[in-house]
């Protein structure tokens, strides 16, 4: 297969633009931006067509790129000719999409569709992107600085020059992988997720063995139910039982209570001989007692026993007369004398000393003055008081100054002031007034001082008075006389001796008064005795004549009064009784006869009325009462159907009912244990829901494991297998341009099994690492042809080599071409360069 | 004269098809259903309540199940619960109170003037007798209550409608088959399923509710829509979209979804292998558009390995090796997506 020529109609900057190409080698000398990478791009898109434009896609496409900067149809041709057949591709482009490009194939000049639409793939094998990655070279491409380096880039190369490397991508799959399951145990997903199942199974598993025991107490309830049925049937049956039972209890009551009134009726009855008195009979014999009584009581209306008895001792009382109105009178006037004269005394009594007089009593009458003793201290006293003036008229000293009494207080404080006045001054001595203050302090302080000192001076020069001293001792006589009479008294009280006479003097004069006082008043009360004396006697014979003793008189007056009326009230009682005493009689007699007459009727000793009335009311409500009853007992039995009474006893009603509580608390308990472990099996579905869900989610990551592990395994399998399958034949075709390159570098060059460059240097094999990066160069460009040949299914292409060997010296780039000569033999080479040293 | 014919309320039931939290929701419910259909019950007048079988779960109901149905019982002494049992709750126990008639496995009647209630609970001795032993009067307005699938053959659970025909019915009240059903059993009468008060899962889709009956000379009967919570199966074709999101609002479009409904969206149709974790994301995406929306991928993942054919890189060799091996089309996908997004420096999210 070969390109024969190609006309850009536009394409890019190209327009209208021809190109012829032979076989072997096309060199295209031009300057950078000329169009090459245009022309090479134009090529592919003859074959394979341009991808559309896509709004929203960040990356600049061929279609954008090379859209005719000056418009016009958008394409061109391109001729080649294969398997013997001249081919023309005729391509047109839409601005943006593919729905406006037309394409025309003539095979030898006639309209073809045996190409198909991707023309590409049909004519090279591969697709567009293997197709780039293969006729396409570049400088980059062929650079490299080691073998590894090209064994990496064959990688690449392999895997479609993708931005990562198949290890990259196993390992982020392995890495995946492991986070769902590792290798040596540890914290994974499926770990972690198997946990949580295990441990939900074992919650699963206690649940379910709740919910299993819950048969158990399922019939443990009916069982329960069952017995507190029974219980309460029995419970009913035995109230039943207590309610007839106690139906008879009250029909026997009945039945005592008529026996018991029959009793009352009888006793009744027999007690008033089988008749039963009438209300008449009754009302006449209680008018009749009533009666009785009240004449007993009118017969026994004069004198009482003990009214008359007391009449008695009243009359023996006064056996020898009664007093006089005129002699009451005369001894209530003598009893109130005797209280006067009894109080006048009391008065007296009474009028006693006061405190002070009985101490002063005390104090004289022990050892009372001597008339003599009292003018001889008064005497003194006189004396005393002459020395004492004397005295105090008599000057101290004679012949001298008289003393004076001392200033120097005085001087002191016009010391103190003149020196704060000076002070003062001396602060404020800038101004006047300081000046003058400095100054009238400095001279009173020094005036006071002069004056303190001739003070002094003057009390040296006085002489003591003779006069003075003789008075003095006069007065001190004087004093020792008076106080001998004064303190046995008890009059020294530190005041001077006048003070003491004085005191002395007044309470003397009181003595005197008090003792003249004291002889008049024992005379008047010895006077009033004597009269109470008088008075006394007479009272006391007055009232021992009617047997009143004591001298209590006012109180006898008035029980003689008392007992004089009393003599005369029952004296004139006693007068009237009689009179009615026989009318009373006769009324008596007739009534008792009436009384006597019900008695016997009814065979009755003495019987209160009152007693026979109730007697008679019993009899009556009990006869009622026993009917009443006798009706209700016929009527309740018959009500209550009380034929056989049945027996009591036997099962406690209590026992039984605390039986069926403790039943029914048993029952509720268990009930609040299987409604609690309802709920928990209530979560079973829960739990079966999460394990489930669980489970689900292991499956999950057990295939995401498995499926993540299988990604790696194939992805290793598919590099295995394209190095397989390209290794012998590129390694083949590596050592056919090997030995090209023999002849051009002079040495051996060979590939290893895993695309490891080495030579023969001086019979030995050695390591790429001796090769300079020039040889490395061409080198790698040679391995790249052979991968390249090994690469088409269909026809080898021709080969677009975009500058690729700028890197190269001029001894190196002479040696490449030797080498694309030789490959252009039987490859057709588009060769683009911009340098012309680099031309071929 | 008001009647509601209910059935297979299954109260106690598990409920396990939904998440956790919404199971515990549902199991609430079947109660509340029931509660808020007494209440419908003592507002609108009706004098009798049939529960056609399957009051309970099991024949040992729990305890606090019971003693919720007899509370109501006993706090609605106005109501007449007629209470045949099915299948599921044959065998529990009964408490007695005034306004809780039962059945047993001989015909028993209610009369209510000139309506009069039959029912009897089936078991294997009595499955052929009792449509002999059945006699109705003519003049009455017969119901009769009974437990079992609707047939022309003998059977513990089978109700014989060919041993009933001309029989007096006039409403056949049957339990058992948990969708409302209604159709014609004779010239007189009509058989009727009342179906569930809730459903449970997703095999019991559909409106749930009640019969209410009104019976005036003749029957007239409605079906009551009455659950919380519907269950619906949306299925959609997803076909060539190319992710989570676009399904998502493809799904949204097609289905109205209720905010207290229950939903399994089922995905059909081709998508492309690279698209992972659909359900999960579909599912997140639709959470908040009802009660509980449950997603599942039942797309067929294409693998266009045509593109890798003439592709001599390793890429190319990895996706025919992987097409060519024995993995299943879901795994073959899922090692495409991981090993093209490894190799392209694409951090694999799974």
């Amino acid at each position: 297969m070969k390109l024969i020529s190609c006309h850009v109609e536009n394409y890019g900057r190209l327009s209208s633009k021809d190109y012829d190409f032979s076989s072997g080698m096309n060199c295209f000398y031009e300057e950078n931006g000329a169009g090459k990478s245009t022309l090479a791009s134009f090529i592919k898109a003859m074959f394979y067509g341009l991808e559309s434009y896509k709004i929203n896609s960040t990356e600049f496409c061929d279609r954008q790129r090379y859209y005719p900067f000056e418009g016009g149809n958008f394409g061109g041709n391109l001729t080649f000719e294969m398997d013997g057949n001249v081919y023309k591709i005729e391509r047109f482009f839409g601005e943006k999409s593919q729905t406006q490009d037309t394409l025309t194939v003539y095979k030898n000049g006639n309209l073809s569709t045996e190409l198909g639409l991707d023309i590409g793939k049909t004519v090279f094998g591969i697709d567009k992107q293997s197709f780039e990655r293969t006729a396409f070279i570049s400088g980059e491409e062929i650079e490299i600085k080691s073998t590894s380096s090209i064994n990496s880039k064959l990688s690449g190369f392999l895997q479609g020059g993708g931005d990562l490397d198949v290890d990259d991508a196993v390992s982020s799959l392995e890495k995946l992988a492991k986070e769902y399951k590792k290798s040596k145990g540890g914290r994974d997903k499926i770990s972690a997720v198997s946990e949580e199942i295990s441990s939900l199974s074992e919650k699963i598993l206690n649940t379910e063995a709740i919910s299993l025991a819950l048969d158990s107490k399922y019939q443990r309830l009916s069982d329960y139910q069952n017995e507190i049925d029974a219980l309460a049937k029995k419970i009913e049956s035995l109230q039943q039982t207590s309610k007839i039972l106690s139906e008879w209890e009250y029909y026997e009551h009945l039945l005592t209570q008529i026996e018991e009134q029959q009793t009352l009726i009888n006793t009744i009855t027999q007690k008033y001989s089988g008749i039963i008195p009438t209300h008449v009979e009754v009302e006449s014999y209680s008018e009749n007692v009533i009666k009785l009584r009240e004449l007993s009581a009118k017969s026994s209306t004069g004198l009482s026993q003990d009214e008359s008895a007391r009449l008695y001792r009243l009359e023996k009382a006064f056996i020898e007369g009664v007093p006089s109105k005129q002699d009451m009178i005369t001894a209530e006037s003598d009893i109130d004398s005797l209280s006067k004269l009894n109080a006048k005394l009391s008065q007296l009594s009474s009028n006693d000393f006061s405190q002070q007089d009985k101490s002063l009593v005390n104090t004289f009458s022990n050892n009372p003055p001597t008339s003599d003793k009292i003018s001889a201290l008064e005497k003194n006293v006189q004396d005393y008081k002459f020395f004492k003036t004397e005295y105090d008229c008599t000057p101290d000293f004679i012949g001298g100054t008289k003393s004076k009494k001392s200033n120097s207080v005085t001087y002191g404080i016009i010391a103190i002031l003149s020196l704060l006045a000076t002070i003062v001054g001396i602060i404020l001595i800038n101004s006047g007034v300081g000046v003058a203050l400095t100054i009238i302090g400095g001279l009173a302080l020094g005036i006071s001082a002069f004056l303190y000192l001739s003070d002094k001076l003057s009390k040296v020069e006085r002489l003591e008075n003779p006069n003075k001293r003789k008075l003095e001792l006069e007065i001190r006589e004087c004093e020792d006389k008076i106080k001998a009479v004064l303190i046995p008294y008890g009059y020294s009280s530190g005041n001077g001796v006048l003070y003491d006479y004085a005191t002395f003097n007044s309470n003397y004069q009181r003595y005197l008064e008090i003792e003249k006082g004291a002889f008049e008043k024992d005379k008047t009360k010895a006077d009033l005795q004597r009269e109470i004396k008088n008075f006394i006697s007479k009272l006391g014979e007055f009232f021992s004549k009617y047997g009143l003793t004591g001298e209590n008189f006012l109180s006898n007056l008035t029980r003689l009064q008392s007992g004089v009326d009393e003599l005369y009230s029952l004296k004139k009682r006693a007068e009237n009784v009689s009179a009615e005493t026989s009318k009373i009689e006769l009324e008596t007699k007739k009534i008792k006869a009436d009384v006597n007459a019900f008695l016997q009727k009814f065979n009755l000793q003495a019987i209160s009325p009152s007693e026979v009335l109730s007697d008679v009311k019993t009899f009556e409500t009990s006869k009622s009462m026993l009917e009443n009853l006798k009706t209700t007992a016929v009527k309740y039995k018959k009500e209550k159907n009380l034929d056989v009474k049945p027996q009591g006893g036997g099962e406690s009603l209590e026992e039984i009912s605390n039986l069926l509580h403790e039943r029914e608390r048993e029952y509720s308990a268990l009930k609040h244990q299987v409604v609690d472990d309802e709920y928990a099996v209530d979560r079973l579905d829960g739990y079966y829901i999460d394990k489930e869900q669980l489970e689900n989610t292991l499956t999950n990551y057990k295939q995401k494991h498995k499926l993540l592990t299988k990604t790696a395994e194939f992805l290793r399998l598919a590099e295995q297998n394209l190095k397989d399958k390209y290794v012998k034949p590129v390694k083949d075709e590596f050592v056919k341009y090997a030995s090209v390159l023999e002849k051009v570098l002079g040495e051996k060059v060979t590939m290893t099994k895993n695309f490891e460059i080495r030579f023969e240097r001086a019979g030995k094999e050695r390591l790429e690492k001796h090769l300079s990066s020039g040889i490395l160069s061409i080198c790698a460009f040679a391995f790249r042809l052979a991968m390249i040949k090994n690469m088409y299914s269909g026809a080898m292409p021709f080969l677009v080599l975009d500058d690729p060997f700028t890197t190269l010296d001029e001894t190196h780039l002479k040696k490449v071409k030797l080498v694309i000569d030789e490959l252009a033999k039987d490859t057709q080479i588009i060769y683009f360069t911009c340098h012309s040293s680099r031309k071929f | 004269m008001k009647i509601i014919h209910t059935a297979d309320i299954h109260l106690g039931s598990k409920i396990n098809s939904f998440p956790k939290d919404v199971s515990t929701v549902r199991k609430e419910e079947l109660r509340n259903s029931f509660r808020r259909m007494v209440d419908f019950a003592k507002q609108n007048g009706v004098q009798v309540v049939l529960i056609s079988g399957d009051l309970f779960d099991g024949v040992k109901p729990l305890v606090k199940d019971k003693d919720f149905f007899y509370s109501v019982v006993q706090n609605n002494p106005d109501i007449d619960f007629l209470y045949l049992k099915g299948n599921h709750d044959l065998a529990s126990e009964s408490i007695e109170y005034p306004n809780l008639k039962t059945f047993s496995t001989g015909w028993a009647s209610y009369r209510y003037g000139n309506v009069v209630i039959s029912g009897v609970e089936t078991v294997s001795e009595n499955a052929t007798s009792i449509y002999s032993t059945l006699n109705l009067k003519e003049s009455d307005i017969n119901i009769v209550m009974l437990h079992g699938e609707a047939s022309d053959s003998f059977g513990v659970q089978k109700v014989n409608l060919s041993k009933l025909r001309g029989k007096n019915i006039d409403y056949l009240a049957l339990g058992h088959y948990h969708s409302h059903l209604k159709n014609q059993l004779d010239d007189r009468g009509v058989y009727a399923y009342s179906g569930c008060l809730e459903g449970r899962g997703y095999d019991e889709t559909g409106e749930k509710g009640f019969v209410l009956l009104d019976i005036d000379n003749k029957i007239s009967s409605e079906f009551i829509p009455f659950s919380q919570s519907n269950i619906s199966l949306v299925k959609v074709d997803v076909s060539n979209l190319k992710d989570a999101y676009s399904i998502y609002l493809n799904v949204k479009a097609v289905a109205n979804f209720d905010k207290k409904g229950i939903y399994r969206v089922e995905l059909h149709g081709e998508l492309d292998a690279s698209i992972d974790d659909l359900e999960s994301d579909v599912k997140k995406y639709l959470s908040a558009s009802a009660l509980y929306i449950d997603v599942k991928d039942l797309t067929k993942k294409k693998i266009d390995v045509s593109k890798y054919e003439n592709d001599t890189s390793l890429k190319g060799e990895f996706v025919r090796l992987v097409y060519a091996s024995d993995l299943t089309d879901d795994e073959k996908a899922k090692v495409l997506s991981y090993g093209l997004k490894s190799l392209s420096g694409v951090e694999v999210d799974i």
